[in-house]
């Protein structure tokens, strides 16, 4: 899973050096614009959807993982 | 006329309404049968006709009368959805409608309904969470728009009637609640009539070309997002197409192919960005840029392809997007000028309806907020305030005469802006508390000065100030550098300082030289910021006030 969102990231935002605690609101330089977009491409890429009341608790990729797994299964 | 292209009425004239009887009569006399709203839930479209939008809104005016709400302050606390346009509409005319801010705390919640007064809650399952811990609820009518709304319209009632019920409708009655934070951060609420609103409404149509569909992408709760965004584009008899979540907004551009769409800075600037990494993505950058390039060349010739190279980049049909909101950098009129999509810089306040001025795509001035709007008169007073005097502007605050008085001077709105006027074209510099006065009264607004900074690249934020040292004024900038953001021991790269020094040399020279900086300061660690992610100034920045003492303290000394 990491290694997937890592290769996403990579891909949309020519981001390197990201691990499950990289902060993806203030370590990726991403303004709040960016951060929706970014879900967006998530939920297209694992089929899934995220919940708007839950955007201010991912904050990690670590967050971000846990919940793309949870929402699969 | 085969093959004519549909022109929006504004084009030519635009009818005048005084109040909201006269402007929904208007819409249903004219385009009862036009779509009026198109939404799509869980991948599903509806679309609701100007005839049907007309039958709720009647409907609920008279499920008001009948459970005898009248005269009540009425909230509404949802998310963007249609329903949002009919409780709004139905509500002007017996009552008072106050859209309210989805961010808010649990708190602020409770404490805003009490200050207000708000007698009935419209909420959503989305925002029911917030009223869990709500005090007084049992005092508070609350109506869930997901659950009741379809139950509260079971009874219909004929337009004509509606019509002939609220014909006598005074244009001078309050009939909005805006809230706003003011500079003292306390929420107050504006109150708007109905003259306010529809000739706000009217006035960007003005001379302006526009085509159907729009995408509505703003919070409705914003004056800006509802007014100048949604109810203009009705009252011209366009179709507006909701998106439900921003996270859409790819999706949605796609699908409904908008002609125009409004936004604020930071979405604008993010619409760039994704052009940027999509054309990235497919190994295309270099090619965007260097057709670009041929593109700028040729339009020189007055030969334009632009609509041949780019007209696919967003989506087909989009002409024109209207920024507002915030400070926009004019680097992104050009960016989107070069690809075919004109931006339109508008300027406004929650006290003003919120238009004061706007661009229009026949008349657009790089720069400038825009030419101001017709029924409202700009006064630029002697300190450089913008001060607003028109149909537009409010009478006041709600039960706060004190605040009333303080934002009002011979009938002027005080706006609390600084810029100037230029044959009817407005420009707004910065805010009038932020501006830096020198001791030999020459002012000017720290923003400008920012704004050239912060399009070095290798720049993050930075604050422009004034300062006393060796007991002279000087001009400061504090610079948080890109590469220094994340980086705690504060090892600043060498060679970016150099280059900084002779940025900021080339900047000054564009400056009065009371406006050039004098020194600057890598500070490491990133400006404390408000909630809305704006940089609280008076924690760095020394007060006029000090400043002055001290150079008087100095002078002794010496």
């Amino acid at each position: 899973m990491l290694n997937q969102l890592k290769t996403l990231i990579k891909k949309n935002y020519n981001i390197d050096d990201i691990s499950t605690e990289t902060n993806i609101k203030t370590d990726l330089g991403l303004t709040s614009f960016d951060f929706i977009n970014l879900i967006a491409t998530i939920e297209d890429t694992f089929h899934i959807e995220i919940d708007e009341e839950k955007y201010h608790s991912i904050n990690t990729v670590g967050d971000l993982i846990e919940y793309i797994e949870s929402a699969k299964s | 006329m085969k093959n004519a292209k549909q022109i929006s009425p504004g084009d030519y004239d635009v009818v005048k309404y005084e109040n909201f009887h006269e402007l929904l009569k208007g819409i249903y006399d004219n385009y009862s049968e036009k779509t009026a709203i198109r939404y799509r839930k869980n991948g599903k479209e509806t679309s609701i006709t100007y005839d049907a939008l007309i039958g709720q809104i009647s409907d609920l005016y008279y499920f008001y009368k009948n459970n005898n709400i009248q005269d009540c302050n009425i909230g509404i606390l949802s998310e963007n959805r249609y329903e949002y346009v009919t409780i709004y509409l139905a509500s002007v005319f017996q009552n008072v409608i106050a859209p309210i801010d989805r961010e808010l705390t649990a708190d602020g919640l409770a404490s805003l309904i009490n200050k207000f007064d708000i007698k009935v809650l419209f909420y959503t399952d989305k925002t029911k969470g917030k009223l869990d811990t709500l005090p007084g609820k049992d005092t508070l009518k609350l109506i869930n728009i997901d659950a009741d709304y379809q139950t509260i319209l079971q009874d219909h009632y004929a337009p004509d009637l509606f019509f002939k019920d609220t014909e006598h409708t005074d244009s001078h009655k309050f009939s909005v609640l805006a809230f706003t934070s003011g500079t003292t951060g306390a929420i107050k609420g504006a109150m708007l009539s109905q003259r306010n609103i529809v000739s706000n409404l009217r006035a960007p149509l003005l001379y302006m070309h526009l085509e159907s569909p729009m995408l509505q992408l703003l919070p409705m709760n914003h004056m800006y997002g509802f007014h100048p965004d949604l109810l203009s584009p009705l009252y011209n008899g366009d179709t507006i197409c909701i998106n439900m979540a921003l996270k859409d907004i790819a999706k949605d551009f796609k699908y409904y192919d908008p002609y125009y769409i409004g936004v604020v800075p930071v979405m604008l600037e993010g619409i760039y960005k994704n052009i940027i990494r999509e054309a990235r993505r497919q190994n295309k950058e270099k090619l965007f840029y260097r057709l670009i390039k041929i593109s700028n060349r040729l339009r020189k010739c007055h030969i334009d392809i632009r609509r041949l190279l780019f007209q696919n980049l967003i989506n087909k049909r989009l002409r024109i997007i209207v920024c507002g909101g915030a400070f926009l950098d004019p680097v992104y009129i050009d960016r989107f000028e070069e690809i075919g999509i004109t931006v339109l810089n508008g300027y406004g306040m929650t006290e003003c309806a919120p238009l004061i001025s706007v661009n229009r795509d026949r008349h657009n001035i790089r720069g400038s907020a825009g030419a101001v709007i017709q029924g409202t008169k700009v006064k630029i007073a002697d300190d450089g305030e913008i001060l607003v005097k028109g149909w537009n502007v409010m009478s006041g605050y709600y039960n706060d005469e004190e605040e009333t008085e303080l934002s009002f001077v011979d009938g002027y709105y005080k706006t609390g802006d600084i810029g100037y006027l230029d044959d009817d074209i407005l420009y707004v510099t910065g805010r009038k508390k932020n501006l830096i006065i020198l001791k030999n009264g020459k002012n000017f607004s720290p923003e400008v000065i920012e704004k050239e900074l912060l399009r070095l690249p290798y720049i993050k934020e930075c604050l422009v100030m004034a300062d006393i040292r060796n007991s002279a004024e000087i001009i400061i900038a504090k610079i948080l550098l890109d590469s220094n953001a994340d980086n705690k021991d504060n090892v600043c790269n060498q060679s970016e300082v150099e280059q900084l020094k002779k940025d900021m040399e080339a900047i000054n020279r564009t400056l009065p030289s009371y406006m050039r900086i004098d020194d600057f300061e890598i500070v490491s660690e990133e400006f404390e910021k408000t909630s809305s992610k704006k940089i609280i100034r008076s924690k760095y920045v020394v007060p006029t006030e000090t400043r002055f003492k001290k150079m008087k303290n100095k002078t002794k000394e010496i």
